[in-house]
């Protein structure tokens, strides 16, 4: 239908083939904006695991405070710190839930990736399963008997792992990491083939990193009631619990470089409005002169009152928004000591090590340690020294005293909540 | 028509000496010679144009039928006989000769059309100011959705044609300016980071962002047309599902230069309040807030006494800012046979109703068309746009920054104002931010500058009598750059508390959009039929890049993102590159018979194979009876067929890592999204039936239209389990159909009637909508919304898209339905009359049903403020975490979009002062709002324009009421 017959079509043909060639490139592009599986090194995964533990850390600590009565978040702009987390249930869709579960499943998806890397060597796989337990334990602290996943292939139709799996699981992977962070110390010259951030200052090397991993180690047998394990991990760590500074340790780091995160802890202790207030009980069942108090807790002129709430006590744990947050701390090992000692029934022992604290603290010591008393005490000193750090709710569950647990709003249904399995994770 | 002027051209330089036929046409009513007039022999091409007195001349032989078309007017045929032939054309009430677009480069006559096909002229637009062309949009047309997602200055406006059609992808029309598809973003802000409502980069941004298309002038529109449908719009493929809207912009069309001139001054208020509480005594008070009113500032705990008894009314004191408008605008037309210009200008500032908020505009366009030769033409356009807004800090918020939540968290009873007047306004007791405080000094500033160009070359090819082949090949190009700046000052209550107080954004966006179009167009005319066949190229290309900076800790007095301690960046590109290739081939019978089929291909590299194509074909019919049965005045069964795609984002085919750093080593972790490789556009096919037609010489006229849309391939963000190191995938997973009606009712009374010289018009357009998920190929979720307690949207088998879901469950576990966005139905009166010199025009808007998640009345009562608190507030809240419903309400409204009364002073005024015409005015916009809606717009959307899950208060920009009083004059 279309005959060209005029001479101009034949000039205006080669013009428009021009404009067509002019106009086409190749449709197949990378993503101009982010990096493939390909560009990884250890290197970046590393630190992207170590950075991800960070990722709504904020959110994960509020969930633990809240929940064990160390503090409350009064934050008018979400009713759900003071609803859901007080009274439940916790909505397995909401972000309460999901994002500290996340949190968890990010750091063990790089840490997989090393272990199934071939450039990884002994140093790495180390770290790798050394952290990728700490990931779940944080997960049991949070999820306790609802269990978590083991299986991360996204079969959501798998079974979900009973808490003991979990702690098992944890176990193992400790058990080999240390392992092979001890042939790292012999084979590769005690030194990591990639850098750590300053949150592990002084645990930097295998031989130092092993340290960490049986501290870790320590508080997962502890939590199993495995005392006689407990103490053989602590005695492999006995270099870092004898320390002289209770604050040695390793922490999250934070800085405002770019892609990196500040301390979500951080508030103002004197600004006019705070949200992370201290439950008033830690105020008023503290012994009297305890530094643990004094220095780290603000009394405020007023009372921040909110859905029936209220408190006149500010955290002053961190002096800004770059504050290192500990994930261990020698203190904790020491208190770890003395729960392993009182699971032995040597209370004197144990005795011994909390008044070595309580000293420190400028309290009164203990006398008369006992079968009947020693836990509750331990509990007591571990609330104190481990202020905010996020270990009261799961040491309350451990010895089975949440019903001790102070219940502020009976009318309105207040109780220890449990956490539930996210919604993603499971069919229907 | 291009191709009636080339000949016309042809036959004045060589046989204007044979001319048979000569004569004027002129307007049936003024006798005013109407200059570029088609006239030409039916069922050739042989034709001309009228010159700048009216006259034309053509060679024809008596007995010849000359068809005489302009414009507006009706098509008149006329025999020809011997020596002089006058033409007086009428006005064309009933629009059936208007042409509308079939194609990427042919068109029909509306009396043929086989589609629903909506026109509105720019006249119709500009009745009173508007800050944006999508707004313009709204009421005009039945099955156009047009809806403010917030009264912020710059807008932020959803234009939905015909209903849901995705559930994750992009909601909004194509937008077509002279033959270049242009860009429609909405760029986040970056407030919402402020806010801390989401992150930079987010996938659903808050904050509710303007929409690019808003920056086009609407008084520079000659008209606008509007392909709702799939069938329709067919022919631009994989980007139409949404529709196409077609916009022409003023072409000159030769003879005397004409100037416009028009200056506009009003202002503008508040429409609609939340209301608050009002405390009667201290006993209240201190049941509310305890017995620590101290801290609050109530000194005196006697419960009897002295009770201050205040009551602030904070919206009135915050929102109550009387904004004022300036618009001039410019335009001049002319040229002659060979050579047309249009140069249209406009400078606007309108304040807003909050102090420091406002909106500025200036824009310039030139096009200019010139004939070179016989065979070929080139036109070229180009636009250059500065807009400003400053928009405030509204909407979601979890910092209690924002005005709306502030204010929810101020008793009455609090004195947070600055009373001395000194600038320095008192740390707010119960918030952490006083919002008086905040909205004198927090900067929210979006600065846009944009340079459209396009240009269009017709070359005839070839020609006969009876046949003709041509070349039509269009460019474009459209950049913008967008910069984006929030600033909070150090010294502000709500940055005390931090760290590192004080913040700055910096945002700077731009983004060039191509297109190259290239077509061939063949039309033959064979004993009383025309075929019209085309076949084209496309390519466009989209390439954004975005930057932002998020600065904290900032010096005082500084603003600059660098004068800080602290800062983060994030860089964002997103680049598309899109070809098409399409064929149609379109019939006309005679005047009655109209039938077009054609198949449109595409491929884009946001599709995961790129190299295959998806094919979207097109096929319409329309009978067109005429005159029947002495009722009718023409009547016309129309039916089309078409699919359409809707492109995947560019970033979903990719499985990336994401950057996680620390201490300033670089560390990746999984991406949150999971990407497919294998992604496919989503598929719209469309089936459209209708009936128009007009009754006793035009008193009524009707179309009425029914379609079903078909939408497969939905492109799902699915959730993945957490557990697998992402949260969400991308999936071709679902299937969806839209069914809907639309009616367009005209009547024109005084055709049969008379009423003393008055000129009455009316018309009405309803329209409905109703979508369905079919299909689901994961698990019915909730999606959108914050938390399910809070309401949410519900993605279920058998469910409507937009159905709202709470924590109410069945005894089996399921969700109860709460309410649904989509409404019952829409229906606007547009009414114009006209008496001499006088006119006066208004449009009325209703919606009939439809639900938005009021968390405005949360926010409200969490504070402890809401106004009807004492009543239901305890028990709204007592419920939460069970009960949602108290939060759900319905969004039924009828609004008054806009009014005008113009009066045109008599020509012998005008005369005396050299002009030549000169009228007056006075206009408002949504001057009256009726609804039960208790927030403070029933058409809110905190998302956006996401498909689903916008209808979410969170107390945006409270809507305002305008007046204007508008001077216009020619020369």
């Amino acid at each position: 239908m279309k005959t060209i017959r005029t001479n101009k079509t034949l000039k205006i043909l080669p013009m428009i083939a021009v404009l067509f060639w002019a106009g086409c490139e190749d449709l197949d592009f990378p993503d101009p904006n982010n990096p493939t599986d390909e560009t990884a090194t250890i290197q970046t995964l590393v630190t992207g695991a170590e950075a991800v533990m960070r990722m709504d850390l904020g959110v994960y600590l509020r969930d633990l405070l809240v929940v064990g009565r160390e503090a409350y978040y009064l934050e008018p702009a979400d009713p759900r710190y003071t609803g859901e987390l007080l009274h439940g249930p916790i909505d397995p869709g909401g972000f309460l839930c999901y994002r500290p579960w996340q949190t968890a499943y990010k750091v063990i998806a790089n840490c997989e990736t090393i272990m199934g890397s071939a450039n990884a060597d002994a140093g790495a796989i180390g770290v790798a399963q050394t952290l990728h337990a700490y990931s779940l334990m944080r997960l049991v602290y949070l999820w306790d008997e609802s269990g978590a996943r083991l299986n991360y292939d996204g079969d959501i139709n798998a079974a979900v792992a009973t808490k003991a799996e979990v702690l098992a699981k944890i176990e193992s992977l400790l058990d080999a990491g240390y392992s092979d962070l001890q042939s790292a110390e012999s084979s590769e010259d005690n030194e990591f083939s990639f850098a750590l951030s300053s949150g592990f200052s002084g645990f930097d090397t295998p031989a130092a990193f092993a340290l960490f991993n049986r501290g870790l180690r320590a508080r997962v047998a502890v939590h199993q009631d495995d005392w006689s394990a407990a103490q053989t991990a602590l005695d492999n760590c006995s270099a870092w619990a004898t320390s002289s500074d209770p604050d040695e340790g390793v922490y999250h780091a934070f800085s405002s470089g770019a892609n990196d995160q500040g301390n979500e802890m951080y508030e103002d202790p004197t600004a006019t409005t705070i949200k992370l207030v201290v439950h008033p009980t830690f105020y008023t069942d503290a012994d009297a002169g305890d530094s643990r108090v004094s220095d780290n807790v603000v009394v405020r002129a007023d009372t921040i009152i909110y859905d029936e709430l209220e408190s006149y006590l500010a955290p002053n744990l961190y002096s800004s928004s770059y504050d290192p947050v500990p994930i261990m701390r020698a203190v904790e090992l020491q208190l770890l000591q003395a729960e392993v000692h009182i699971g032995n029934s040597d209370y004197s022992s144990a005795e011994t090590i909390m008044n070595t604290i309580r000293t420190a603290a400028g309290v009164a010591s203990y006398s008369g340690t006992d079968a009947s008393n020693a836990v509750d005490r331990v509990l007591h000193e571990k609330r104190y020294s481990l202020f905010l750090e996020g270990h009261r709710l799961a040491d309350m569950r451990h010895y089975g005293k949440t019903d001790e647990l102070p219940i502020d709003r009976p009318d309105r249904g207040d109780t220890i909540v449990t956490f539930p399995i996210p919604e993603t994770e499971t069919p229907g | 028509m291009r191709i009636l002027k080339t000949i016309l051209i042809a036959s004045l330089f060589v046989a204007s000496a044979f001319a048979a036929v000569s004569g004027t046409v002129s307007d049936a009513k003024t006798d005013e010679p109407l200059v570029g007039t088609s006239v030409f022999v039916k069922g050739t091409f042989v034709g001309t144009t009228t010159d700048d007195r009216g006259t034309y001349s053509l060679d024809a032989s008596p007995g010849d039928v000359l068809v005489v078309a302009y414009i507006g007017y009706k098509t008149q045929e006329i025999v020809v006989g011997e020596g002089v032939l006058d033409i007086a054309l009428e006005t064309d009430v009933l629009r059936q000769d208007e042409v509308i677009v079939t194609g990427l480069a042919t068109t029909v006559k509306r009396r043929n059309a086989a589609n629903a096909v909506a026109v509105v002229s720019g006249a119709d637009l500009v009745n009173a100011p508007i800050q944006t062309l999508d707004q313009a949009l709204s009421g005009q047309f039945a099955g156009v959705n047009v809806r403010r997602n917030t009264g912020a200055p710059g807008g932020g406006v959803n234009v939905n044609l015909r209903g849901t059609s995705t559930l994750t992808g992009s909601t909004q029309p194509l937008y077509v300016i002279d033959g270049v598809i242009i860009n429609n973003d909405a760029n986040q802000s970056g407030v919402d980071v402020i806010t801390k409502s989401t992150g930079a980069g987010s996938e659903r941004p808050q904050g509710q962002p303007t929409n690019r298309i808003g920056d086009i002038n609407p008084n520079d529109i000659e008209s606008i047309e509007v392909l709702k449908g799939a069938s329709a719009a067919a022919i631009y493929g994989a980007k139409a599902s949404n529709g196409v809207i077609i916009i022409n912009t003023k072409r000159g069309r030769g003879g005397k230069t004409k100037f416009n001139f028009s200056t506009r001054t009003g202002q503008s208020s508040l429409l609609k309040k939340m209301g608050h509480r009002v405390f009667e005594d201290y006993t209240e008070a201190k049941d509310q807030y305890g017995a620590n009113l101290a801290s609050l500032g109530l000194t005196n705990s006697d419960d009897t006494t002295t009770w201050a008894g205040n009551n602030f009314d904070y919206e009135e004191i915050l929102y109550g800012e009387t904004g004022k408008l300036t618009e001039h605008t410019l335009s001049a037309i002319g040229g002659n046979e060979s050579t047309q210009f249009y140069i249209g200008g406009q400078y606007m500032d309108e304040g807003g109703i909050i102090v420091n908020t406002g909106y500025k505009k200036m824009s310039g366009r030139i096009n200019v068309s010139h004939r070179f030769s016989e065979k070929a033409k080139l036109s070229v356009s180009t636009n250059f746009i500065r807009s400003e807004a400053d928009r405030g800090v509204t909407g979601n918020d979890n910092t209690n920054m924002t005005y709306g939540f502030s204010i929810g968290f101020t008793p009455s009873f609090i004195d947070i104002r600055d009373s001395d007047g000194d600038g320095v306004f008192p740390d707010n007791p119960t918030n952490p931010s006083n919002p008086l405080e905040t909205a004198e000094y927090f900067v929210n500033n979006e600065l846009t500058h944009r340079a459209l160009g396009s240009l269009t070359f017709d070359y005839n090819l070839f020609k006969q009598a009876n046949q003709s082949l041509s070349f039509l090949g269009v460019g474009g190009a459209d950049f913008y750059n967008q910069e984006n700046e929030v600033f909070i000052p150090p010294f502000l209550q709500i940055e005390e508390s931090n760290d590192e107080p004080g913040q700055a954004v910096m945002t700077t966006t731009d983004n060039l959009n191509t297109n190259l179009s290239l077509n061939l167009v063949h039309k033959l005319k064979m004993s009383g039929m025309n075929f019209n066949t085309t076949a084209g190229l496309q390519y466009e290309t989209y390439d954004w890049n975005s930057v932002f900076v998020h600065a904290t800790g900032m010096i005082p007095t500084q603003t600059n993102v660098d004068k800080a301690s602290s800062q983060s960046v994030y860089h964002d590109r997103s680049k598309r590159q899109d070809r098409g290739r399409f064929f149609q081939e379109e019939i006309t019978v005679g005047d009655n018979i109209y039938l077009a089929f054609g198949m449109r291909g595409d491929v884009s590299s946001t599709m995961g194979n790129t190299e295959e194509y998806q094919w979207y074909p097109k096929l319409a019919a329309s009978y067109q009876f005429g005159e029947l049965a002495g009722i009718f005045d023409n009547l016309k069964l129309r039916f089309a067929n078409g699919e359409t795609g809707n492109m995947p984002q560019p970033r979903a085919k990719f499985t990336t890592l994401s950057s996680s750093n620390i201490g300033g080593i670089n560390g990746l972790i999984p991406a949150s999204t999971r990407g497919n490789s294998g992604i496919k556009p989503e598929r719209t096919a469309e089936t459209e039936f209708g009936a128009d037609f007009s009754v006793m010489g035009g008193l009524a006229t009707v179309e009425a239209t029914m379609y079903t849309q078909n939408i497969t391939d939905l492109i799902l963000l699915v959730d993945l389990p957490a557990s697998s190191g992402s949260l969400y995938g991308w999936e071709n997973g679902g299937e969806m159909e839209t069914k809907g009606t639309e009616l367009t009712l005209g009547l024109n009374p005084t055709q049969l009637v008379s009423l003393g010289g008055l000129d009455w018009n009316f018309r009405m357009n309803y329209y409905t909508s109703e979508s369905k998920v079919t299909k689901l190929t994961v698990d019915p979720y909730n999606f959108g919304g914050f938390a399910t307690f809070l309401g949410t949207y519900r993605i279920e088998e058998g469910w409507s898209p937009t159905a709202i879901v709470g924590s109410e469950t069945n005894a089996d576990g399921s969700y109860q339905k709460l309410g649904d966005e989509n409404p019952d139905y829409r229906i606007s009166f547009h009414n114009s009359f006209r008496l001499g010199p006088v006119e006066l025009a208004f449009l009325i808007d209703h919606k009939e049903g439809g639900h938005a998640i009021n968390l405005a009345n949360l926010i409200y009562d969490l504070g402890g403020t809401t106004a009807d608190y004492e009543e239901n507030g305890g028990d709204r809240l007592g419920g939460l975490g069970t009960v949602t419903q108290p939060y759900i309400e319905s969004t039924t409204y009828t609004a008054l979009r806009d009014i005008s009364l113009n009066y045109t002073l008599p020509s012998s005024v005008s005369d005396r002062l050299g002009l030549g015409y000169l009228k007056v005015g006075f206009s408002g916009r949504n001057l009256w709002l009726d609804t039960d809606y208790t927030g403070l717009s029933p058409e809110v959307s905190q998302f956006g324009n996401e498909a689903v899950g916008g209808s979410v208060d969170t107390n945006p920009f409270p809507l305002s009421k305008s007046m204007y009083f508008t001077l216009s004059l020619g020369l």
